[in-house]
C-alpha cells in the first residue's frame, strides 16, 4: 500500500507542487522582510542624518556653545530622545548628550568610527550598532569643518523585533496555505488522473485474461484525459474488428483452399501410381501446376481484398478522366463480348475527373464489366456510362440478363460468395467483393439496382 | 550466352542455374548482392536475374550501382511481392523485367531470351516468317498456308507476339504484357478467348498453335 502511494502519480504530482509553493512563498517572504527592514532603516537612518546636518549648522555658527544652546531650546520631542557627541580631532569626547533613559555604560560603547576615505566620500556615515537583541542603535557621524566630528545616534527597534509580528503572521498563513494546497492537490491530482487508472486496470484485465472485450469505462467530456480514453476505445475496437476480419478471413480460406488442394493432391497420386502411362503422368503434373496457379491467384486475390477491407491498400492517388478506365476495360473485354455475342455500348458523354488510384480503381471496373459479361446471355447487350453531380463521380454498367434477385442483392459482394446460377461460370466468386472493397477504400461504394426492363444495374460512386 | 544468377535461396537458385544449363546457357551464381555485384562488375553478361531480397546488398541497390557505373546488362528482378509499385520501382531503377515468386522456368527463359534479344539491338525486321506463316509488319498482311487471311488488330498483335518467340513457349501474362499492355494480371479470360480466335483463322488443322498445360502457348513452325 505504502509502495503503490508512494508510486501514485497523483501524489507525486501533488507533492511537487507544494514543494513548489512552498518554496514561491519563501522566496516572496524573504524579499518582503528584506525590503521592509530595509525601508525601516532608511527612515531612521534619514531622521538622524538630517538632525547631523542641522546640528552641524549650529556647531559652525556658534561651536559648542551654539549646539548645546539649541539641543536645550529645542522642544521638538524628538530632539530628547536623541544621542549627540563632539569628538575632537584627538579623538576626545568633547561634548556628548544622552537620553534621560540611557545609561552611560550605553554610551561608552557606541564607537568612533574610523576615519579614512569616508569624509571625502559622505558628508555623513551611519551605522547601525546592535545593542542586545531587542535594540540598535542608529549613529550618524558627521565631519565638521575644524576636524572635529558630529555624532548624533538613536535607539531603535532591532529587525527581529520589528518584524516580528510580519513572522509570525507569515509562518501562520503559510502553513495554513501550505497543509491545503498538499490536501487539496492530492485530492484534484488524485480525480484527475482516475481515467489514467481506468486506462491501466484495462489494459491489466486485457492482459491477464485475455477478455478483448474490455473498455475503459470512459469519462464524458473532451478533456485530454477523456479524448485518450476515447482514443483508445476506439482503437481498440478498431483492433478487434481487424481481428474478427482476419479470424473470417482465415476461416474462409481454410475452408475454400482444402477443396483445390484435395484436388491438387489427388491428381499427383494419379500420376504417382505405378505402371501409369507416362504421357497421362506429365498431363496430371501439368494439370498440378495449373491447379496451384489457380491457388495462387485465388490467395493473391484474397489478401487484396483483406488489404483493401482492412485499410491497408496503399492507393496511388492521380487526376484522371474516369472514361480512359472504361474504354481501357471496354477494349480489354471487346474480344469476350464478340465471343458472346453480346453488344458493349459505351455511354460516355462528358469527362468525368476523378482523383483515385487508376490501377486499383481499373481492377474494379474490370471485375464489374466481367461480372456483367459473365451474366449477359448470348446476344445482349451491356451499357457502360459515366456521369457526375455534386455528390461525386459515378460509374454505370447496365444488363439485361437475368438480373440480381432482391435476397441476394448484400449476397453477391461477400468474398467467396457464389450464387446456385453461377456455379458453372468460371472464377472464385472474389471480383464483387474485389471491387467493393477497392470502391470503399476510395470512401466510394457500389450498389447494385435492378436495370429498366430487367437485368442488373450496378453503381460505383466515388465521393468528390 | 552467359548469364548471371543472384539469388540466395539456395533451392531457387539451383532451379533456375540448373534451368539455364539445361538450355545451353553458361551460368554464374551468387547468393549475395555483393557477390553478385562484383561478378557483374568485372564479367560481360548478356543478362542477369536478381532476386530484391538479397543478404548484404540487396538487388535494387546492386542494379542501381550497376547503372551508375554504366553497366548495361539487361536485369530481371525476382520479387516475393507482387505489388505494383514494387514492379514500377524496380523499372525505374533501370531493371529491364519483372517476374513474381513462384514462377515457371519456361516463363523466366523466356522473358531472358526476350530481353537478351531486344539488347543485342539488331533492327527489326518488317517481316516476319514462321514456316509457313508470314506476318508483313508494315502492309499488316498475314499469309498462312500460302492463303491470305484477314485477322482483328489483336489477333494480328497476338499472332506477332508469337512468331517473335516461334519455338519458344510464352505465358499468358506476358501475352497480357505485350499485347494489351496490361502489367498486371486483370484474371480474364480473354487471352484464352482471342487465341482460340487466331486458331481457327491461321491453325484450323492445330499444328502450329500449341497449349502448353501448365505454361501457356508455344508457336510451332510448320512447313
Amino acid at each position: 500500500m505504502f509502495d503503490r502511494l508512494r508510486q501514485s502519480l497523483a501524489l507525486r504530482l501533488a507533492w511537487q507542487y507544494a514543494l513548489m509553493f512552498a518554496l514561491c512563498v519563501g522566496v516572496l517572504f524573504g524579499v518582503l522582510y528584506w525590503r521592509l527592514a530595509r525601508s525601516l532603516e532608511q527612515r531612521d537612518q534619514e531622521t538622524v542624518e538630517h538632525r547631523a546636518e542641522d546640528f552641524a549648522a549650529a556647531f559652525e555658527v556658534g561651536g559648542p556653545a551654539g549646539l548645546s544652546a539649541l539641543l536645550h531650546n529645542d522642544t521638538a520631542p524628538d530632539v530628547r530622545t536623541l544621542f549627540v557627541r563632539l569628538i575632537s580631532s584627538d579623538n576626545t569626547a568633547v561634548f556628548v548628550a544622552a537620553p534621560p533613559d540611557w545609561i552611560e555604560t550605553q554610551v561608552e560603547h557606541i564607537p568612533v568610527p574610523e576615519w579614512g576615505g569616508i569624509i571625502a566620500e559622505r558628508k555623513t556615515q551611519t551605522v547601525r550598532v546592535p545593542q542586545n537583541a531587542m535594540r540598535d542603535y542608529t549613529v550618524a557621524s558627521h565631519p565638521l569643518p575644524n576636524g572635529w566630528l558630529l555624532q548624533v545616534g538613536r535607539l531603535t527597534d532591532s529587525r527581529p523585533v520589528l518584524l516580528a509580528p510580519l513572522k509570525k503572521a507569515f509562518v501562520g498563513v503559510g502553513a495554513a496555505a501550505l497543509l491545503l494546497s498538499v490536501g487539496g492537490g492530492t485530492l484534484l491530482a488524485w480525480r484527475a488522473t482516475r481515467p489514467l487508472r481506468l486506462v491501466s486496470e484495462t489494459a491489466r484485465r486485457i492482459l491477464e485474461t485475455g477478455d478483448f472485450a474490455a473498455r475503459v469505462p470512459g469519462p464524458a467530456g473532451s478533456g485530454e484525459l477523456a479524448t485518450l480514453v476515447r482514443q483508445l476505445n476506439t482503437l481498440l475496437d478498431r483492433n478487434a474488428a481487424h481481428v474478427q476480419v482476419l479470424r473470417d478471413t482465415l476461416d474462409n480460406l481454410a475452408h475454400d483452399l482444402r477443396t483445390p488442394l484435395t484436388r491438387l493432391r489427388g491428381t499427383a497420386e494419379l500420376a504417382l501410381q505405378d505402371g501409369g502411362d507416362p504421357v497421362e503422368a506429365r498431363g496430371a503434373l501439368a494439370d498440378c501446376v495449373n491447379e496451384s496457379d489457380r491457388l495462387l491467384h485465388l490467395l493473391e486475390r484474397l489478401l487484396d481484398i483483406s488489404a483493401a477491407e482492412g485499410g491497408a491498400l496503399k492507393l496511388n492517388r492521380s487526376q484522371f478522366d474516369l472514361r480512359s478506365l472504361v474504354e481501357r476495360a471496354a477494349d480489354l473485354y471487346r474480344e469476350v463480348a464478340e465471343e458472346g455475342k453480346i453488344a458493349l455500348v459505351l455511354e460516355l458523354p462528358v469527362a468525368v475527373n476523378v482523383s483515385a488510384d487508376a490501377i486499383r480503381l481499373g481492377q474494379a471496373i474490370n471485375n464489374l464489366v466481367d461480372n456483367a459479361l459473365k451474366y449477359t446471355p448470348s446476344g445482349g447487350r451491356v451499357i457502360l456510362g459515366v456521369s457526375a453531380d455534386q455528390a461525386g463521380a459515378r460509374f454505370v454498367i447496365t444488363d439485361n440478363g437475368p438480373g440480381v434477385p432482391v435476397a441476394e442483392r448484400s449476397a453477391i459482394f461477400r468474398r467467396l460468395y457464389r450464387s446456385d446460377s453461377s456455379r458453372s461460370q468460371r472464377g472464385f466468386g472474389l471480383g464483387l467483393s474485389l471491387a467493393k472493397a477497392i470502391a470503399e477504400a476510395h470512401g466510394g461504394t457500389i450498389t447494385v439496382d435492378e436495370a429498366p426492363g430487367g437485368g442488373a444495374c450496378f453503381t460505383l460512386s466515388l465521393p468528390v | 550466352m552467359r548469364v548471371l544468377v543472384v539469388e540466395d535461396d539456395a533451392k531457387i537458385a539451383s532451379f533456375i542455374v540448373q534451368g539455364f544449363k539445361q538450355s545451353g546457357f553458361a551460368v554464374d551464381h551468387a547468393d549475395d548482392g555483393e557477390a553478385g555485384l562484383a561478378l557483374a562488375e568485372t564479367t560481360d553478361y548478356d543478362a542477369a536475374v536478381v532476386d530484391i531480397m538479397l543478404p548484404r546488398l540487396d538487388g535494387l541497390s546492386l542494379v542501381r550501382r550497376l547503372r551508375a557505373a554504366r553497366r548495361p546488362i539487361p536485369v530481371l528482378f525476382l520479387s516475393a511481392k507482387s505489388s505494383v509499385d514494387d514492379r514500377v520501382r524496380g523499372l525505374e531503377i533501370g531493371g529491364d523485367d519483372y517476374l513474381t515468386k513462384p514462377f515457371s522456368f519456361s516463363e523466366l527463359l523466356a522473358r531472358v531470351q526476350a530481353l537478351i534479344r531486344r539488347s543485342s539491338r539488331s533492327p527489326e525486321a518488317t517481316k516476319l516468317v514462321s514456316g509457313d506463316v508470314t506476318v508483313d509488319l508494315v502492309s499488316r498482311e498475314v499469309m498462312c498456308a500460302g492463303q491470305p487471311v484477314i485477322l482483328q488488330p489483336r489477333e494480328f498483335s497476338l499472332l506477332a507476339f508469337l512468331l517473335r518467340h516461334a519455338g519458344r513457349p510464352v505465358s499468358k501474362t506476358m501475352i497480357l504484357e505485350n499485347v494489351w499492355d496490361y502489367s498486371f494480371d486483370p484474371q480474364t479470360n480473354v487471352v484464352d478467348v482471342v487465341v482460340s480466335r487466331l486458331r481457327t483463322k491461321i491453325d484450323p488443322d492445330r499444328k502450329r498453335l500449341e497449349t502448353v498445360r501448365g505454361v501457356g502457348y508455344i508457336f510451332r513452325p510448320h512447313v
